[in-house]
């Protein structure tokens, strides 16, 4: 893997956690565990990291035919699995990355 | 609360208990377990337990390179690489939280969490390599 891609996911993971410390702290002053207690804020977080997840996938030159899709199946494993989004994103990304390389 | 769950906070409470925290206590109910010392513990949950990380590399190893005993070596070093960071990140969480401050939320929200989608990245940069390791034998 080139260290200029390499550079780009850690940016990525580190932009993505950027949301999780306010969401973590609204769920504190809330006293709740349930995101869907806080509606407002989690469609804020999720709409800040699915447009992250799309500009890193846009500035990897992923093509949009397969970005949708891979952001969809992240989401599912997110919000059926309670599997971690950016593992979803960066496993289909690299996928992709592999089979260009 | 699942067995792997149990597992994980059974032995992040010994490692915290080894690297010095004192009183550490360990404590499990229907939702999770606590461990640490007496009004800084921390709980550890279903979700802690690095069982859908683990699950998500797998799915990558499995999905890319197909049902082989290379697959299946991967997997298995995958969840030992895994539930390993998971029992560290657990266990240094306790000391942070035994030693006070803001740190403990820098590294439970951040380092920790990058440290770990990265190691994840990196056992399958090395996937190639390792398939290439066992195909050798067939080749010969």
């Amino acid at each position: 893997m080139k260290l200029r891609d390499f550079g780009i996911v850690i940016v990525y993971i580190t932009l993505h956690f950027l949301s999780s410390g306010p969401m973590n702290y609204l769920l504190f002053i809330n006293q709740t565990r349930d995101l869907f207690d806080i509606p407002v804020a989690l469609a804020i977080g999720t709409t800040y990291k699915v447009i992250i997840a799309f500009a890193f996938l846009k500035i990897q030159k992923v093509e949009l035919i397969y970005i949708l899709p891979i952001i969809g199946l992240a989401l599912i494993t997110r919000i059926l699995f309670h599997g971690p989004f950016p593992v979803g994103i960066l496993a289909e990304w690299f996928y992709l990355y592999t089979r260009k390389e | 609360m699942d067995w792997i769950t149990y597992k994980v906070s059974e032995l992040s409470h010994a490692l915290a208990t080894a690297l010095g925290v004192a009183n550490c206590e360990f404590s499990c109910f229907m939702d999770g377990c606590r461990i640490g010392a007496e009004g800084k513990m921390i709980n550890v949950l279903e979700g802690c337990n690095g069982l859908m990380l683990a699950l998500v590399y797998e799915c990558y190893i499995v999905g890319s390179g197909g049902w082989k005993w290379s697959s299946l070596a991967q997997v298995i070093a995958g969840i030992i690489v895994v539930q390993f960071f998971n029992v560290l990140r657990i266990g240094m969480l306790v000391v942070l939280r035994d030693l006070g401050g803001d740190i403990y939320f820098f590294f439970i929200k951040y380092v920790f969490n990058v440290l770990i989608y990265i190691s994840i990245l990196f056992l399958w940069i090395l996937k190639p390599y390792v398939n290439r390791f066992f195909e050798k034998p067939n080749e010969a």
